[in-house]
């Protein structure tokens, strides 16, 4: 929280920015109250120094509240906004809250309004919430995309978390794809969830961006839940740090890591020696898989020393329900199942990425 | 490269990859062959005997695989599953 709270009052009449002033500045956080009419100047001034709310008039001569709010979010959004406005319909409601306002409120008329006004911004400047993501007030990401996916909206949604950013790509109600740092696709989405708190842009939707992601967008959410019960209970710190995206962390097992990458669908670690995987994830049979593994990797090692031919460097099976890769290392065995979708284009590269994490 | 030794017993037998096909039915039998005469009848009824393994055992567990490929320094082995039995190829990996 700023030291001294600042509040920005933009609207196009100078007697209401007056008594609104007057009201404000007799608010129990005293904050200092700025005023303009202009909202090229509320743009400048906003530049200028740091306020903790914007209040903005709709309906304005020249740049309406509207085109204020559109540029006021994208440049400042960490900024809290309450649209205010004389005759409040529904439409013009849902248009400002689409733009990220906080509140919306139509100009009080009684002295009933005018305290219960006074109150939700008091409310609104005192409150600094830990969580949450600016641009809907104590809604997480998993409502945002909800709303979106609901509403079959189209739209990007770019998410900032620190130094993080992310973005989500919203196609007619569907989640297409997700990148942050060097992931894509689910596992993206899933560092994206993940984070606890931030801000949120939205952007024009990409149409002709690559679709990546073809789960369900209830699934993925019902994934994200799960992403976000792990984050806290793990209670690590509040971001992951940036260098981490698209590594493994230093907490993972590199099982762990491994069925996070995008196009796993399952992933066990052996021992040779082993009657059971040490590690697996996404099997309901792991003893069946191992054995099976095992027998496998010692015919073809036994076949390759034995006709002197080098040790066996992998195994990749393929069928229409899955592609399965076996490596082994020493008398470790990975076995790891991809989704059919993987081709055999991205496949190498894939699993040059699933061995740095297994090494 | 290209070149594979094998020391059955004693004996050391040396021979040239070379990228050959053959077919075997469901039981291993060799149904049709391009492979040169080089490769020994032996080395042959391994990989059959790796290949069919591998389906059947993938099968058993619920993968369903039909193509398999199995990389060494030297040789590659691709085969896909043909009315139980199995198309086999063997490349060498830098054919000379």
């Amino acid at each position: 929280m700023p030291e001294k709270l600042k509040i920005l009052l933009l609207d196009d009449d100078e007697d209401l920015l007056a008594l609104y002033k007057g009201l404000l500045n007799n608010l129990p956080s005293k904050p200092e109250v700025y005023t303009t009419t202009n909202g090229a100047r509320a743009v400048a001034m906003l530049d200028a120094e740091p306020f903790s709310l914007l209040i903005t008039d709709l309906q304005m001569p020249q740049m309406d509240g509207f085109q204020v709010l559109t540029l006021v979010r994208r440049r400042f959004p960490n900024l809290k906004i309450v649209a205010i406005t004389a005759v409040l319909d529904e439409q013009y409601r849902n248009r400002a809250y689409a733009l990220g306002v906080d509140l919306c409120w139509q100009k009080p008329t009684s002295e009933q309004e005018t305290k219960l006004f006074l109150e939700c911004i008091e409310g609104l400047i005192s409150y600094e919430s830990d969580e949450g993501f600016r641009g809907i007030q104590s809604k997480n990401l998993v409502d945002l995309i909800q709303i979106e996916c609901l509403c079959r909206n189209s739209t990007t949604l770019k998410v900032i978390s620190g130094e993080i950013e992310g973005k989500i790509f919203i196609l007619q109600g569907e989640i297409i794809d997700a990148e942050i740092g060097d992931l894509r696709g689910e596992i993206a989405f899933k560092k994206i969830i993940s984070l606890k708190k931030g801000s949120f842009h939205y952007l024009p939707p990409e149409p002709d961006r690559e679709r990546k992601i073809f789960s369900s967008y209830n699934g993925l959410l019902l994934d994200a839940a799960q992403t976000i019960d792990e984050v806290k209970a793990t209670d690590k710190t509040d971001l992951p740090d940036a260098s981490e995206v698209g590594d493994r962390t230093p907490l993972e097992n590199p099982v762990t890591a491994i069925s996070k990458t995008e196009g796993v669908e399952f992933v066990f670690e052996s021992d040779e020696t082993a009657t059971q995987p040490q590690d697996f994830y996404g099997l309901d049979d792991p003893a069946a898989f191992h054995n099976w593994a095992v027998n496998t990797i010692k015919f073809w090692k036994d076949f390759g020393q034995n006709l002197a031919i080098g040790d066996l460097k992998e195994i990749i099976g393929s069928g229409r329900q899955c592609k399965v890769v076996l490596r082994t290392k020493e008398n470790k065995i990975l076995c790891v199942g991809l989704s059919p979708t993987v081709t055999n284009e991205i496949l190498p590269d894939l699993m040059k990425k699933i061995y740095s994490l297994w090494a | 490269m290209g070149l594979i030794k094998r020391k059955p017993s004693m004996e050391t037998i040396t021979w040239e990859i070379k990228a050959g096909s053959f077919n075997v039915d469901a039981n291993g039998k060799i149904l049709s062959s391009t492979l040169p005469s080089s490769v020994p009848e032996d080395v042959i009824k391994k990989i059959t005997e790796g290949i069919l393994g591998y389906f059947y055992g993938a099968n058993k567990i619920g993968l369903f695989n039909d193509e398999v490929n199995i990389s060494f320094p030297t040789l590659k082995i691709f085969a896909r599953k043909m009315r139980g039995g199995a198309l086999i190829r063997i490349s060498p990996v830098n054919p000379r």
